[in-house]
């Protein structure tokens, strides 16, 4: 499909009328009265109610199932295993078909599900799972990813513990230049090790699916996916049945941050709606929702760097390891993006990167926020950080050095255009009223008492691309103009809360030309909206925006071609604004859009409908090499941080902070506003706060709910701080736009850590920086010293 | 058993289980789904209602003990259509992301205002730190209050 012309829409002096303003959520209203439903809202006469059997044990054989009783209790209408599953193969997966839908030979987390109950009540089913008999015989667990790839370990999967990545190596590869070579001619090579956490997403509605079959016998499913389209393809494949026989009604989540990016209900509300005729409604409580999940990942980072004379770096070479849990859910497309972005945003000429993904009998690492990314930055900022300090030079200065320029390479190989990096970082420094001093190297004067309070900075600096990597993530979209002119969006995009679908809206009215209130928009419903990948991995402004502009110019064209005919005017001589169709020339010849959507469609007798699609350039990775232009974008930001650490408790607070993100364009600030407010609190927990295996990689202790799991209430946020919308624009993203929501949660936990060791003068380099943990750090540092 | 109670200003009576929540009562008896279940333990605020005029999570009171008491809902926080200024500024200050805590932050807020007319903004934090949010990191929940109480504030 051709392009249409990216550039600012028709209007005469290229003034936006709707982008860029700070326009409320068009489904605000419903937010602040209650009356926004969710799927767990809202009932069915006779609906039946869910509970599963979840394995009590992290690894174990399935010697026998027993439903026999349970089926026979009063209120129990159906009771599914591995026996009901359509699919023979009982196993699913977007990347490696190895998950069970429900587990026949094998449970490999504590968690997993075995068995599905639906009965006429909640205490009920709950009743009715109680009395299902599993046989279980019970199997050493395996919780260390060490000891998960250690030679002669027992087996997770058939196969061995470590997942296949690429045919040539076996595991994940990035070789950019020479690294040997780097490493023999450097001054210095220095080496840390860094150990990131395991994460809950804990967003506030826990997951929930209602599934029902129509009239038709069509299964419909209300579902709280972030991907409905993506998920349908799976469900389908999982009950055997065409996609036009399933339908995902999506649209509104309270909360993903990739939560709920993967198949965890849906497929079994699904069969139990063919099984039993009926509306079947399962909601998980919290604790459900904290062993089932997927959580966020585990990794085990060594950073080596080798730096010249001159502190400027030579090459840098990274091993990862990841802790995936149970199955492969995104493993093998995480670790590749890991390795994309863990060099930091440098010119880093040689990059030897190795990436494993280690299957241990936990719930799955599938996506959180960040994506690996997280990690990545923090490994990359703190290592960073220890080589600025063993050249002696200041942390800032030494980046300054070493960033990233306009058409560097990146990790991959691929030269990098719109580097905005030093834009970032310039500006974090104005705001933050620092003086760079290039031989200054900043260190605590003495070891801090217990009585008092430490100060010290942390930097860090970020990148991120747009869209999935290596590509293949495509975005639809439809614009519809009404017989009255009023106009319809229809994507397959999901509101998670970012304002997805009023920015996506206001993206359409700016292209095509109307004003806001004469615009509504159709979310994530596979029967209605065209294919998009869903709500996740940074695309929603650059892959979906792009569809939704080319959509609606599309559409913009079809009514200014009826326009100029009807107006007896040239093509050329015809604009859309504000709902008008006008000769340039001759403003008083003029239609509104609902003259002429009534000549178009009573009087033509046609159809007013634009479509457009996006499909990033990017393209997959070299199997050998793993070298490739892996994303389409790469988008650039800045964080500075002043702590205060009471050295009493180890408490550490934020008092002056800075986050800016150049976002090319802000379609709405407000929304942009709100993304790095939500990120500064999801950076702050994963700093300071959040672990969901307190005694990682051990179970004990394994948070089961909110009260265990403490992410961040409204005392404790940054008191002084700052954000700085930057906009340098983009070539290609809609309006000039680039990409921010999943990013603004990844600076933070690099620069606080930073921080923190500036002040104490310790080198803490595992998350979090718990209170016990810093107390720890001061303690060690004091031994040393004295 | 059979719990009769003023609800949003209307007396209703619920006909239940004994160790019905409030919050089950709302949601499935009268159709009342602006109280939404975070974690049912009392730790998010998600299910914050108004018991004879102050904020207590729902999920953890028996509906029972609700016999012959007040109780308002994020429903029942407007007159008709309308909307409070403090969901009005909620709004405006774009306080509400993915919406699920917004009922509860609502209700906890207007506590809040009610006991604390002219709060600082540490006051503001201090009163809220019971509701969780994992979208918004608070600053436009905390502006948004501010807001509505300087502006209940000139209104005298």
């Amino acid at each position: 499909m051709d392009s249409p012309k990216l550039d600012v829409s028709d209007s005469p002096d290229g003034a936006l009328d709707v982008v860029g303003q700070r326009h409320g959520r068009a489904d605000g209203t419903g937010l602040v009265t209650g009356r926004q439903r969710y799927v767990a809202d809202g009932s069915t006469p006779g609906e039946l109610h869910v509970k599963a059997t979840l394995s009590p044990y992290p690894n174990a054989r399935i010697l026998g199932i027993d439903t026999a009783a349970a089926a026979a209790l009063p209120g129990v209408v159906a009771v599914v295993t591995h026996e009901d599953v359509p699919l023979e193969t009982n196993r699913h997966g977007l990347y490696v078909k190895d998950q069970p839908v429900l587990c026949d030979d094998h449970v490999r987390y504590v968690g997993d599900p075995v068995a599905a109950v639906a009965a006429v009540d909640e205490r009920t089913a709950a009743h009715a799972v109680s009395l299902i008999e599993v046989d279980y015989e019970p199997l050493p667990p395996i919780t260390d990813p060490r000891e998960s790839l250690a030679e002669g370990a027992a087996e997770i999967h058939t196969g061995g513990n470590e997942a296949a990545i690429t045919e040539a190596h076996g595991h994940c590869v990035i070789r950019k230049g020479d690294w040997d070579g780097a490493r023999r001619a450097a001054a210095r090579v220095i080496t840390t090790r860094h150990r990131t956490q395991v994460r809950e997403h804990a967003p506030m509605e826990t997951h929930a699916s209602v599934a029902h079959l129509d009239a038709d016998g069509k299964v419909v499913i209300h579902t709280c996916s972030q991907a409905p389209h993506l998920h349908q393809l799976s469900i389908c494949e999982i009950l055997q049945l065409p996609l036009h026989k399933v339908r995902l009604v999506g649209g509104r989540v309270g909360g993903g941050f990739g939560s709920k990016n993967e198949l965890l209900m849906d497929h079994i509300t699904g069969l139990l709606a063919l099984r039993t005729g009926r509306t079947v409604k399962w909601v998980w409580t919290r604790e459900e929702e904290s062993l089932v999940s997927t959580k966020d990942q585990a990794y085990d980072l060594t950073y080596h760097t080798a730096v010249d004379e001159d502190g400027m770096i030579l090459g840098r070479k990274v091993e990862a390891v990841r802790d995936n849990g149970a199955y492969t859910v995104f493993g093998t497309d995480a670790i590749t993006k890991m390795g994309c972005y863990a060099p930091g945003p440098y010119r880093i000429p040689s990059y030897d990167y190795d990436g494993r993904v280690a299957y241990t009998n936990k719930p799955p690492s599938a996506a959180m926020r960040g994506y690996n990314v997280a990690d990545a930055h923090f490994a990359a900022e703190v290592h960073t950080d220890a080589v600025a300090r063993a050249v002696g030079l200041d942390p800032l200065a030494f980046r300054l050095r070493n960033l990233l320029a306009e058409g560097d390479e990146g990790a991959t190989g691929a030269p990098i255009e719109e580097v905005t990096i030093g834009d970032c970082m310039t500006r974090a420094v104005e705001v933050m009223g620092w003086r760079i001093d290039r031989e200054r190297v900043v260190r605590p004067a003495s070891i801090p008492t217990s009585d008092e309070h430490a100060r010290g900075y942390g930097i860090c600096a970020g990148w991120q691309g747009v869209g999935a990597t290596g590509g293949g993530d495509p975005s639809t979209a439809e614009v519809e103009v009404l017989a009255d002119g009023s106009v319809v969006v229809r994507t397959g995009v999901v509101e998670i809360g970012a304002g997805e679908g009023t920015s996506l809206t206001m993206i359409a009215a700016e292209e095509l030309g109307v004003p806001m209130d004469g615009i509504t928009i159709v979310l994530g419903d596979t029967e209605r909206t065209p294919f998009d990948l869903g709500t996740l991995g940074n695309r929603i402004t650059w892959i979906a925006g792009n569809a939704v502009r080319r959509a609606a110019a599309d559409c913009r064209e079809k009514l200014l071609d009826t326009a100029a005919e009807m107006l007896e005017v040239d093509r050329t001589r015809v604009r859309l604004r504000k709902g008008i169709a006008a000769s340039v020339d001759d403003p008083s010849a003029s239609l509104t859009i609902a003259e002429l959507a009534g000549a178009m469609k009573f009087g033509q007798g046609r159809p007013i409908i634009g479509t457009g699609g996006y499909l990033s350039s990017a393209v997959p990775l070299d199997e050998a090499t793993g070298l490739g232009a892996a994303t389409e974008a790469v988008i650039f930001a800045a964080f500075l941080v002043e702590v205060e650490v009471d050295c009493r408790t180890g408490q550490v607070d934020l008092v002056r902070s800075v986050l800016v993100h150049d976002v090319g364009r802000a379609i709405n600030p407000l929304f942009v506003e709100g993304q790095m407010d939500g990120g500064m609190a999801f950076g702050i927990g994963n700093a300071l706060m959040e672990e969901f295996l307190p005694e990682y990689p051990s179970l004990r202790q394994q948070a089961r709910g909110l009260h265990h799991y403490k992410i961040p209430t409204a005392m404790d946020m940054a008191t002084g701080h700052t954000n700085v919308i930057l906009e340098i624009p983009s070539k290609k993203g809609p309006f000039g736009a680039k990409a921010l929501g999943e990013y603004t949660a990844n600076l933070q936990a690099p620069a606080i850590i930073n921080a923190i060791n500036d002040a104490l003068g310790t080198e803490i380099s595992d998350l979090p920086a718990t209170p016990p943990r810093v107390l720890a750090a001061i303690k060690a540092r004091a031994t040393e010293v004295g | 058993m059979d719990t009769t109670f003023e609800l949003n200003g209307s007396m209703v009576t619920a006909h239940g289980g004994v160790a019905d929540s409030l919050l089950e009562t709302l949601r499935d008896t009268f159709g009342l789904t602006g109280a939404r279940p975070g974690c049912l333990t009392g730790d998010c605020g998600s299910c914050n209602v108004h018991l004879d005029g102050r904020v207590v999570p729902a999920c953890l009171v028996l509906t029972p003990t609700v016999e012959g008491r007040h109780v308002t809902t994020v429903e029942g926080l407007a007159d008709g259509d309308g909307l409070t200024p403090l969901q009005q500024a909620f709004h405006d200050h774009y306080a509400a992301q993915c919406g699920y805590c917004t009922s509860g932050q609502l209700m906890a807020a207007a506590d809040l205002l009610a006991t604390c007319p002219d709060p600082t903004e540490s006051d503001v934090r201090r009163g809220m730190c019971g509701n969780l949010c994992r979208c918004t990191g608070y600053t436009k929940i905390v502006e948004a209050i501010l807001a509505a109480a300087h502006a209940a504030g000139q209104e005298g």
